[in-house]
């Protein structure tokens, strides 16, 4: 067997890909947990086993080999990123489900990784959160309540049992809260996007700004998505009499804006992939994302934006690919 | 600003491994091959037969028609015969070639001086420098092997103001033209003369990369000493600038227009080996009988850059470097992302083989298998023709030719394989590109095939209906006339009849 050119040792490969997003993730996590306590762990170890378990099936279904595949990290991924979008307390089914519906219906159905159109982690999430708003809303405040310890978290996750000071888990994220609230939003760190989310987001934008530095993901994506927040955010500062919207940093710090940023626009396979068109398709979520919130039903819109905008990546790709050389 | 390649990518060159050791003379092998095709076009044809006796640089095979090249003997030598032996062809399949025993003491001949002050050659007239070249069967040494005398002759008959030597060792690896420049850059300058003056091109740049800084140092102290009219350009290694394409947008900043020439944008582009060599035959009237190889990689006891006479067995070449390490375990023509595996060692030095690259498992240990395509568009950053290397990849794999031809523009792909080599997924994309463009050439031949049979076809079917409608109209003819005489007959007998008739009244 003649062996041709190219012989080279690659330097990039998809599970090194997707081992740094896992890495890049981490210093968010341990803050997440440092706040609210073991909800975050005790959910990524469920649904990364429960993604895997799928994976494995769903190769197997396939006929394609699955100790290859597996090792791609690909489901553990999505699943973590799906989990970080989740109320920590979430019951163990709902994780589940949402899981389901990332790594069997949204990826394997769709022809597994790299065929999927949507973004597995943000089908998993709009799914929970068309279906059972009231659970997906019950996040944990940082004030006035003790944050479970790591029996009481198992309890409630998987006993379905409710802890009396818990009972009134707060129902409100911080961005639904000012959105109704006429107080205006201090500019400080710890109450401008609700408290500990700042440290989170950072958390977000140390681990993407990593991952732009290794060429892991394309720094177009955060960059337009953010502009585009922050731009639509100064807009909002001036045209509206909402004391809420007053500081548009809390747009860019509160929610879900640095993470979908650097962490879920960025999936390439949904993404649009000619840099003329990441811009844009970066700008779209970030556009729609600020309407929902402003004007949606839904207290964060990035799930639906991201979803109506890897509809377009396909036409954004076509419409934008670049003029070969010597062609006019 | 310097002029640089936006995309492609940053690689290790291994400059300095086949850089050590000096320039070489392979000694003369008692059989020498060589193939009637080694260059773009129509075989050459011998001129010679087998027992005939030829001395150094005598012609044994002449161009045939206007796109080939002449053959010369590389040393006094007895013709054996015209055989078919294994060439450097990716087919794998053997070639035609002239088949000489080298004299009892054949040697290479004095070496020309290599220090030569450009600026004194004598300069001969355009078409003299084209005739010259075309009679010293030169073609581009860069791996190419398109015949010179015709680039020239395109060059003339359009306005050429930028003449682009390329001094890029284009691939890994390869050091060819590196050592060229770094011990005989007279010759390659005096080279760049007589080509500027066939063109009467308006300039002439020397482009270099920057990760041979011995070579970069030397050519400028040379231009300076010599006052040169060659602009030095060095540009920052990155691959492939030294593709045609690619280094004239670099120098010019202008596009060659897709399936048009270099001239279309009043540019001509030739290797460094390939100037040297027009001195070498202007000057010293010296066919192309030899040229600098690259014998280089991990699988090699001494890589260097060895001059050898077209012919010598790549065996050869290997024994003169200190031989195969043991981990050696494959052979390429040329370099590591665009060489031409080699079946064996027994194939002769042609005009094209710029490098020897001999592997071992070491240089590719990391590969794994094929994983599905994530769509990060690293393929597309780098690719040096722009093209949307994913789009094509899914059209080609769901068979859809057509449309990587036409809206995506196929036919354009360099096959640099620098997508190849950034893909995280693994995919050997440039081979899935250099399969799908066969197929398209494969298809275009099968049509104009189906087509002619077509015509041969309706041209049968209506000389077989001429031939009917004639032969019918012959029998209504005939049939008319004897109808006619006939009648005519009846009508005399009916006449005769009435007069005899008319008698017995």
């Amino acid at each position: 067997m003649v062996r041709h050119a190219p012989v080279y040792a690659p330097d990039a490969a998809v599970s090194m890909t997707m081992r740094r997003v896992l890495l890049a993730l981490s210093p968010g996590i341990v803050v997440y947990t440092g706040f609210f306590g073991w909800g975050l762990p005790v959910q990524l170890a469920l649904a990364t086993v429960a993604a895997l378990g799928f994976e494995a099936v769903m190769l197997k279904l396939r006929g394609r080999p699955v100790a290859v595949h597996i090792g791609d990290y690909s489901a553990v991924v999505a699943a973590w990123l799906l989990v970080i979008c989740l109320p920590p307390l979430l019951p163990w089914w709902m994780t589940l489900l949402a899981v389901f519906f990332a790594v069997v219906i949204a990826k394997h159905l769709y022809g597994g990784l790299g065929y999927n159109p949507f973004n597995p982690a943000m089908v998993g999430y709009a799914v929970l959160l068309v279906s059972f708003p009231r659970e997906m809303t019950q996040w944990i405040p940082l004030e006035g309540y003790v944050i479970p310890g790591f029996g009481e978290t198992l309890a409630v996750i998987f006993g379905g049992s409710v802890v009396s000071h818990l009972d009134g888990l707060s129902t409100a994220t911080p961005l639904d809260h000012f959105k109704h609230s006429s107080s205006a939003a201090p500019a400080i760190m710890g109450t401008l996007a609700g408290k500990g989310w700042e440290w989170i987001s950072l958390c977000w934008l140390v681990g993407g700004l990593w991952l732009a530095y290794t060429r892991t993901l394309d720094w177009r994506i955060p960059l337009s998505l953010l502009l585009t927040v922050g731009l639509f955010a100064v807009g909002l500062a001036l045209g509206s009499n909402n004391p809420a919207w007053q500081n548009p940093l809390f747009h860019l710090l509160s929610g879900g804006t640095l993470f979908a940023a650097f962490f879920i626009a960025t999936d390439p396979v949904t993404a649009s992939t000619t840099q003329a068109g990441r811009w844009l398709y970066a700008a779209g979520i970030g556009l729609l994302a600020m309407v929902i919130r402003v004007w949606g039903g839904y207290p964060d819109g990035f799930a639906f934006a991201v979803l109506l905008m890897n509809l377009s990546a396909p036409m954004i790709d076509y419409l934008t690919s670049p003029r070969a050389y010597g062609h006019k | 600003m310097t002029a640089m390649l936006t995309s492609g990518i940053v690689v290790n060159g291994y400059r300095d491994m086949a850089t050590r050791l000096p320039v070489a003379r392979v000694p003369v092998c008692s059989e020498l091959v060589l193939p009637l095709q080694q260059h773009i076009g129509t075989p050459a044809e011998p001129v010679v037969g087998s027992g005939d006796r030829v001395v150094r640089g005598q012609l044994i095979a002449r161009a045939r028609g206007f796109v080939s090249a002449g053959l010369h003997a590389p040393v006094n030598a007895v013709v054996l015969g015209i055989e078919c032996r294994p060439v450097p062809h990716p087919s794998g399949l053997n070639g035609l070639c002239l088949v000489l025993a080298a004299e009892d003491g054949a040697d290479w001949g004095s070496a020309g001086p290599e220090v030569v002050d450009p600026n004194s050659i004598a300069i001969p007239e355009p078409d003299i420098i084209r005739m010259m070249v075309r009679q010293a069967g030169i073609v581009g040494l860069g791996g190419a092997t398109f015949p010179t005398s015709v680039k020239i002759k395109s060059g003339m008959s359009q306005p050429v103001d930028t003449l682009i030597i390329n001094g890029c060792d284009c691939e890994p690896w390869i050091s060819c033209d590196e050592m060229l420049l770094r011990e005989r850059p007279g010759q390659v300058l005096a080279g760049c003369h007589l080509l500027r003056q066939s063109l009467a091109a308006d300039r002439c740049v020397l482009a270099v990369e920057d990760d041979a800084p011995e070579m970069v140092a030397g050519l400028q102290q040379v231009i300076a000493d010599c006052n040169s009219p060659v602009r030095l350009e060095v540009l920052p290694a990155r691959y492939p600038s030294g593709s045609e394409k690619q280094l004239i947008h670099i120098i010019t900043g202008k596009e060659v227009p897709s399936q048009g020439l270099p001239v279309d944008v009043g540019a001509a582009v030739y290797n460094a080996g390939t100037a040297a060599a027009v001195y070498q035959a202007v000057v010293h009237e010296v066919p192309l009988i030899s040229r600098l190889v690259s014998v280089s990689g991990p699988g090699i006891g001494r890589p260097r850059v060895v001059e050898a006479l077209l012919g010598t067995p790549v065996s050869e070449l290997l024994r003169f470097c200190g031989g195969r390490t043991a981990d050696a375990n494959g052979l390429i023509m040329g370099g590591a992302m665009m060489g031409l595996g080699l079946a064996s060692d027994e194939i002769p030095v042609t005009k094209g083989m710029n490098s020897i690259l001999v592997t071992t498992p070491a240089m590719s240990q990391d590969a794994q298998g094929e994983m599905p395509c994530i769509r990060c568009g690293e393929c597309a950053r780098v690719c040096p023709a722009r093209l949307a290397p994913q789009q094509l990849l899914s059209l080609i794999r769901n068979g859809d030719l057509e449309q990587a031809q036409q809206r995506w523009a196929l036919e354009d792909c360099i096959e640099c394989g620098c997508c190849n080599a950034v893909c995280p997924s693994h995919i050997p994309l440039a081979g899935y590109y250099r399969y799908a463009k066969g197929e398209i050439r494969k298809q275009g031949k099968a049509r104009v095939k189906a087509q002619q049979a077509r015509q041969r076809y309706e041209f049968r079917m209506e000389r077989i209906e001429r031939a009917k409608r004639e032969r019918e109209e012959k029998l209504r003819k005939k049939k008319e006339a004897l109808q006619a005489a006939n009648k005519a007959r009846a009508r005399a007998a009916m006449a005769e009849e009435a007069r005899s008739f008319e008698d017995e009244m």
